[in-house]
């Protein structure tokens, strides 16, 4: 009992340290995404509008698709709480993947009723990289996950210890993971399936059930009703979808009238993308989040040394869950499917629904290791040296090298200039800020959301800007646009910050005094702040 | 062959005809169509050690399977196979220097393995710039990370950051070759089912000797891809036809059925994608 307990504890520090320590430094500044939710959840807190000036939406418009909404309104309590800073905006999404830990643990437990497994399950997310990586950033999906978890917690606790009343939070459980993250609109309406499917013998005798599902039916309809108002715009599902993709509609219209070849090409591009989303070497090995693909110094979304345990839980589900078995099989089989409907390449934030199946056939594995090797303390201590080393190096990798070497991806700097302006506001009639940045002037960033995020600018400025039919993208005493230093007439008490690789030339730079200077971490110069002489 | 029954003997011969037929149809020669046939066939009769059914839906399947329609840079490479499964076969049948042999077997099959992957050429000169190991960028981040990791004192950044890196890159390129995409356009999606069912069984009972010999062949199959800088997934797993081959068939015994009918319909459906 005392030695459990002391696992539990160094489970929860893990899991803890993990996620919380430097939050606000490791990744080095919020991304385009995270900006994009903390933004809106700033405007919400203040004026429950959005940044379009829309009131408590449902989806969230943002960088030319929309976003779900729940997370945004969630951290809108802690940018309240806290004011508007990188922890505030990161911390909904680490208390929430913290509790994911617990309740995958929970979830063993209850199915397998195996203490061992639950912790080992538990261990492994505590350290798992992808599961680190998305708790330790403003996204979407890690808050998705945790309601998905815990609602599928919460049915089999109704199913298995005859508790039908928590039928009811766990399908409003359901439903909130839907209003988390788009994945999840195809993901969660599979699980209730496949959960209907192969528990409908005991399901079809509880009333708590069906309550739950018409709680299920009742809530998601405001969601149902914005996805139909908003087809044919550019709403996530109508532009992220496999079959928007150009290329494929130019295969298909290359077949048209044939509708079995055209049906063979999308399989075989789902197919293919589905592939792609349980590649081994970019889960276990190389993920294709952190450094760049040439660095050999890579880390996989799960530690290396788990690959065996994996194959090896594969073959030993079936022991440890019985008749939750079949269950197992077809959460790890149906988590890549939504993902695998999408455009682009693979993207680590819409599969992650699939690390807790892949992790709980990992612990499977590690058990079947330890029951097979217990006896053999050398095969058990190398295997755990293993694993350390590997979780050392991707600590390295990702709390030390990741802040230094990804500065540009996360826009860097936007963050520096906003603590300069923010004290010495008044001083200046008019700021132009150039939203291209990164070497070659390619780059396009979002400065209208971070500027007035970090100097917490009054929400409605940016509210009315539409209304400023002369330029687009002024509100207050900003202008975002690009600036071209041969046709820009320099002004008095007028700010200008440009990125490194658009600095003025020499005829500019005797009128230009450059007040300021924002160096990226790897210490290349990102920004310039210039004023007139 | 004598001891084969007449069944046996028409699954062989359909097999051989299936290959043929799909080789034609996939623009090959007469004389790849054919070598790659009698590669199947001999593949098919070696794992009748290992059990004496080979359904017709299995053979069917066999023929289709795209490493068959292959066409390699090096036509040696046959000869290396060829040989390969003369000494598979007399492990099984000799008593004495099963050793020797296996041993003889797994060097063959390594060499066709680095000679399909243009590690080594024919004349047995070396390619070193396909080899993992030495690659400029790799050296560059092991320098780099060693000269800017101030967190800790420089002689541990030495033990830290080394050349063991390749190691890693190694796995990495093993991994990278086991993808589902990568099986299926290689051995067609159907025959993942007994192929993992076969490897599973040979794990389980690695106590027999042909059982410890494939497992064996794996493993030098995933070294010769670990050292290859960038294994095409064809040239690696054509040398091991005859591996694959007796893994599905024994794996076979252990399907269910409908599950790899379904599968069977569904890779055909795939396989005959115009993209």
């Amino acid at each position: 009992m005392k030695k459990r307990r002391s696992i539990i504890f160094i489970i929860a520090l893990v899991t803890i340290l993990t996620r919380f320590v430097g939050l606000d430094k490791v990744p080095p500044h919020l991304s385009n995404d995270e900006i994009s939710i903390a933004y809106d959840a700033y405007s919400i807190s203040e004026t429950l509008r959005d940044e379009h000036n829309h009131f408590m939406p449902i989806s969230f418009e943002s960088h030319g698709t929309h976003k779900a909404p729940l997370t945004i309104y969630l951290t809108s309590l802690s940018i309240k709480l806290l004011g508007n800073s990188d922890f505030s905006a990161r911390l909904p999404s680490a208390i929430f993947g913290s509790l994911t830990v617990l309740v995958l643990g929970s979830l063993v437990y209850l199915l397998s009723s195996n203490m061992s497994l639950s912790l080992v399950s538990g261990g492994v997310l505590a350290i798992s990289p992808w599961h680190i990586y998305t708790s330790r950033m403003a996204l979407e999906t890690n808050v998705a996950l945790f309601f998905l978890a815990s609602a599928i917690y919460l049915f089999f606790l109704a199913e298995n210890r005859k508790k039908d009343i928590l039928f009811l939070p766990s399908f409003l459980a359901f439903s909130l993971s839907m209003y988390a993250y788009h994945t999840e609109w195809g993901l969660t309406p599979l699980i209730i399936i496949v959960l209907g499917l192969i528990y409908r013998k005991n399901l079809m005798r509880k009333k708590a059930y069906f309550i739950g599902l018409l709680i299920f039916v009742l809530t998601v309809i405001p969601l149902l009703t914005n996805f139909i108002n908003n087809l044919g715009t550019n709403a996530r599902a109508n532009t992220e979808f496999l079959l928007t993709q150009d290329s494929l509609k130019d295969q298909l219209s290359l077949q048209q009238g044939n509708y079995t070849r055209q049906g063979q090409i999308i399989l075989s591009r789902f197919v293919a993308t589905y592939s792609s989303y349980i590649e081994p070497d970019k889960i276990f090995f190389a993920s294709p989040n952190l450094l760049p693909k040439t660095n050999p110094f890579q880390a996989g979304l799960i530690l290396a040394p788990f690959l065996p345990a994996f194959l090896f839980g594969l073959f030993g589900i079936k022991k440890h869950f019985k008749n939750h078995a079949p269950f197992i099989y077809l959460w790890l089989f149906i988590c890549p499917v939504v993902p695998a409907l999408t455009v682009g390449e693979q993207q680590v934030v819409r599969n992650l629904p699939f690390l807790l199946p892949a992790l709980l056939v990992t612990a499977v594995g590690c058990c079947q290791f330890y029951k097979k090797f217990g006896n053999n303390k050398t095969a058990i201590g190398s295997y755990s040296f293993l694993i350390l080393v590997s979780f050392f190096y991707f600590s390295i990798i990702y709390y030390y090298h990741y802040p230094i070497e990804s500065g540009v991806n996360f826009q860097y700097g936007y963050k520096q200039i906003a603590e300069y302006i923010k004290p010495r506001y008044g001083n200046f009639d008019k700021i132009v800020i150039d939203p291209i940045f990164g070497e070659g002037y390619v780059y396009t960033g979002v400065p209208h959301l971070y500027i007035p995020y970090y100097t917490a600018l009054d929400p409605r400025y940016l509210q009315e800007r539409g209304k400023n039919v002369l330029c687009g993208n002024c509100f207050d005493k900003y202008e975002i646009r690009s600036i071209d230093w041969e046709n820009e007439p320099v002004s008095e008490k007028t700010l200008y910050v440009v990125p490194d690789s658009n600095k003025p030339s020499d005829v500019e730079k005797n009128q230009l005094n450059v007040i300021y200077e924002v160096y990226l971490p790897n210490r290349k110069p990102a920004f310039a702040i210039y004023e007139k002489i | 062959m004598a001891k084969l029954s007449l069944n046996l003997k028409i699954s062989i011969v359909a097999s051989l005809l299936f290959c043929l037929s799909v080789n034609f149809l996939s623009g090959n020669n007469l004389y790849y169509a054919l070598l790659n046939s009698i590669l199947l066939a001999t593949s098919i009769i070696f794992s009748l050690s290992a059990t004496k059914k080979v359904p017709f839906i299995l053979v069917l399947s066999l023929s289709l399977i795209p490493l068959l329609s292959y066409v390699p840079t090096s036509k040696t490479l046959y000869l290396n196979i060829f040989i390969y499964i003369l000494l598979l076969s007399i492990v099984i049948k000799c008593t004495k220097h099963k050793y020797f042999f296996t041993i003889l077997g797994l060097i063959v099959l390594f060499l066709g393995n680095v000679l399909s992957n243009n590690l080594v050429n024919e004349n047995l000169s070396t390619n070193p710039e396909r080899f993992i190991w030495n690659v400029p960028e790799t050296n560059q981040a092991i320098t780099d990370y060693q000269r800017s990791s101030f967190y800790t004192i420089y002689r541990l950044r030495l033990f830290i950051y080394n050349k063991g890196i390749y190691f890693y890159s190694f796995l990495t390129s093993i991994a990278g070759l086991f993808s589902l995409r990568n099986i299926y356009d290689t051995i067609l999606l159907a025959n993942i089912y007994p192929l993992a069912l076969g490897i599973r069984s040979a794990i389980k009972n690695h106590n027999t000797f042909i059982n410890k010999v494939m497992l064996l062949g794996i493993i030098v199959m995933l070294f010769g891809t670990g050292i290859s800088k960038s294994p095409d997934k064809f040239a690696t797993l054509f040398p091991a036809v005859p591996i694959f081959i007796y893994l599905v068939i024994t794996g076979f015994q252990n399907i269910n059925r409908m599950i790899y009918y379904l599968l069977f319909i569904f890779s055909l459906f795939l396989a005959t994608s115009p993209v």
